[in-house]
């Protein structure tokens, strides 16, 4: 096949790395990312981008460990590089604080981040109101930075983008020969997935440059996340919720909340209220398929669903969704070579 | 009892903040004045990054430690208070690098989550086979002192903007005691042969994506003579320069080059920062810090200096613990004036 094509849709962070494991695997693809939305108008730029895991009930540990494996060391190496600012990638340190002991002391990712350990009496009493906590250092991927650095990585090495709302999966199979699903919450209406839905997520974007740690209640609700010019403070998780508006009552909430765990943030200035939909499901979906219409067949595989977690494992999904695709393209392949006989 | 602190660096400015509260109630003739040349931002306190930090080793100088830890626990509980974004106060992490395995320094159990650097950290700085990482403080003296110099003026202390030629020439005036915080040029006052100028130079960039301080060391060059970066509250701090003996003031191309190169090294990304400053500062060197009382004949009486010099390279670190040593010396002085007796238990 003379330079299989591929569409990718969807520019959020899952969208363009996959996009760019796939030309970087696959040198003589064409690949193409359509989506309605890029950066700085992805669910992805709302989030601050820190490598700390979310847990999938329904993916094997050891799986979720090695895509955060990957995505660290991926983006560790970036950090330590000349490209480390351009891409919005940098080392931070803090701390997760809980009020009670967590069930788990030791998460599955404590040996892939730095420097994992337990806080001492001295950095507690930081924290009156909790009892347990744990320092680490660990990767941020600050948004826009980090996507408008793929996109031009993309561009460099080919890669065309184009802004299309893609309504049907099925819509792209006479001009591409597979089509890579990225579209996060957008897969709810797109592929009618029942098991995806929205954990909506308020947030503020704030300067306050003198906050350079960051601190993370271990329930997960609240954190301070120190981005390049903004600190980012959460937030809210609600189930179900499709609303991009902001709440002005959460965003007091938020506020006190995390001037409680800091309270130099009183003096944050230029307050910027975000809002984004988590993609959630019990597991990432990460598989083949094959839809068929009328004995025509459209190969695809889909890498959505990474809920809270996307940052964290967007690398490790991404080498697996190229993988995939390869995996289409030797079928394809192979079913034309039979055809020829 | 007038007392005139000469010198409105970080230790003149927080001595004077030390006695006025600690005195002013037991004293209700205390008057207490500022006399300084240079005020912020032209000081030498000002040119700092403002880093929590003493030196490696205190050579059994364990006053100098435990002035250390006041001034770190002192600053630790400001932290969670309005006051800290005005003081230019804030939490830092962040790494001492070697070539080499060193001893636990003086001040490990005094800074917060101290711990040695794993051989993944160590990574991230190739040339360095050991280390520390350790939460400090940051003091940015740009912001702490107007706030001392606020808190000085509510409190009524009066402020003179001119050089103070000689200690005789103030005590003519009528000041009962002085305070010496002169720092770099306290020679000028009376010869000290143990004082010299510990030059510094560093390079101020827009760098907002550290959010660490890195302190490299090579044993050899010794203190400040190796590459740190030091991101503060508005830019970065690059340094590595400590020149002794230098007087020299102005910045220097062939420093910059040095400065320039080194943190590169250490920080590729840095190649892409703007750069927005230089400057140039005289640290006051001595073999330890001059804190201690002196009679000096004027006239027919006798009036009292309180030295409070040659803090070097750490002297926001050790400041406060300075300033209120000076205190003691001060309150002592004051009970053999008669003007304040010790505490006495309520009836």
């Amino acid at each position: 096949m003379a330079a299989p094509k591929v569409a990718v849709v969807g520019a959020g962070v899952i969208g363009l790395s996959t996009a760019l494991c796939i030309a970087e695997t696959c040198p003589s693809c064409s690949v193409t990312v359509l989506s309605d939305q890029f950066s700085p108008n992805t669910t992805s730029d709302v989030a601050a981008g820190m490598l700390i895991p979310h847990t999938y009930p329904g993916t094997p540990i050891h799986v979720q460990k090695q895509w955060f494996k990957e995505t660290f060391a991926y983006l560790f190496a970036i950090s330590n590089s000349a490209e480390a600012s351009e891409a919005g990638i940098h080392l931070v340190s803090g701390w997760q604080v809980f009020k009670n002991t967590p069930k788990e002391e030791l998460p599955f990712w404590s040996d892939v981040v730095l420097g994992f350990r337990p806080m001492s009496e001295a950095e507690l009493q930081k924290f009156p109101q909790h009892r347990f906590g744990q320092a680490f250092t660990t990767l941020k991927c600050d948004c826009p930075p980090y996507l408008l650095w793929l996109e031009k990585r993309l561009k460099a090495i080919g890669v065309q983008m184009y802004t299309r709302k893609v309504a049907d999966l099925w819509e792209l199979h006479s001009e591409y020969n597979v089509v890579v699903n990225c579209a996060g919450i957008g897969a709810h209406q797109l592929v009618g997935d029942e098991k995806l839905f929205p954990i909506r997520g308020q947030v503020l974007k704030v300067q306050a440059p003198w906050v350079k740690n960051f601190i993370r209640d271990g329930d997960g609700l609240t954190y301070i996340y120190p981005g390049i010019h903004r600190v980012t403070l959460g937030g809210t998780r609600e189930k179900e919720s499709w609303s991009l508006s902001p709440d002005p009552s959460a965003t007091k909430d938020i506020f006190d909340r995390c001037c409680s765990l800091e309270p130099s943030l009183r003096g944050a200035q230029d307050i910027k209220v975000k809002v984004g939909l988590r993609p959630s499901r019990q597991r990432v979906r990460l598989q083949r398929e094959v839809l068929s219409q009328g004995g025509v067949k459209l190969p695809v595989v889909h890498n959505y669903g990474h809920g809270a977690g996307g940052f964290s494992v967007h690398r490790g999904t991404a080498k697996e969704a190229a993988h995939l695709v390869g995996e289409c393209l030797a079928a394809l392949q192979g079913a034309s070579s039979r055809a020829k006989l | 009892m007038r007392v005139a602190i000469v010198g409105a660096g970080v230790i003149g400015l927080s001595t004077a903040l030390c006695i006025h509260e600690q005195y002013h109630s037991l004293v209700p003739s205390l008057e207490v004045e500022v006399y300084a040349d240079r005020y912020t931002p032209h000081t030498t306190s000002d040119g700092a990054a403002g880093l929590w930090q003493p030196y490696l080793s205190d050579h059994g100088n364990l006053q100098e430690t435990l002035w250390n830890k006041e001034t770190f626990d002192y600053l630790l509980g400001h932290l969670g208070s309005p006051a800290a974004k005005e003081m230019g106060l804030f939490l830092i992490s962040g790494y001492n690098l070697f070539t080499q395995p060193v001893p636990d320094p003086s001040w490990k159990n005094i800074v917060l989550g101290f711990r040695n650097l794993t051989p993944k950290e160590l990574e991230l700085f190739p040339g360095y086979s050991y280390g520390w990482f350790n939460t400090a403080l940051m003091l940015e003296c740009r912001s702490y002192l107007p706030w001392l110099t606020n808190r000085l003026t509510q409190r009524g202390v009066k402020f003179f903007h001119k050089k103070v030629e000689s200690f005789q020439q103030i005590f003519a005036q009528g000041v009962d005691v002085v305070i010496n915080c002169t720092g770099v040029r306290a020679g000028e006052l009376q010869p000290d042969p143990e004082l010299q100028p510990g030059r510094g130079q560093v390079i101020k960039v827009l760098a907002p994506w550290v959010k660490h301080f890195i302190i490299t060391h090579d044993m050899e060059s010794g203190i400040y003579n190796s590459p740190y970066v030091i991101p503060g509250s508005e830019f970065t701090v690059l340094g590595g320069i400590y020149q002794h003996g230098n007087w020299n003031e102005e910045n220097s191309a062939q420093d910059h080059k040095t400065i320039w190169e080194n943190c590169c090294r250490l920080l590729p990304a840095l190649q892409k920062a703007k750069i927005v400053g230089e400057w140039s500062g005289l640290r006051p060197a001595r073999p330890w810090v001059r804190l201690e009382r002196e009679t000096v004949r004027h006239g027919h009486f006798q009036a009292e200096v309180i030295h409070n010099y040659g803090h070097g390279g750490f002297g926001i670190t050790i400041h406060w613990g300075c300033a209120m040593a000076a205190a003691r010396l001060f309150g002592s002085i004051l009970q053999e004036k008669k003007l304040a007796s010790p505490p006495q238990p309520r009836l």
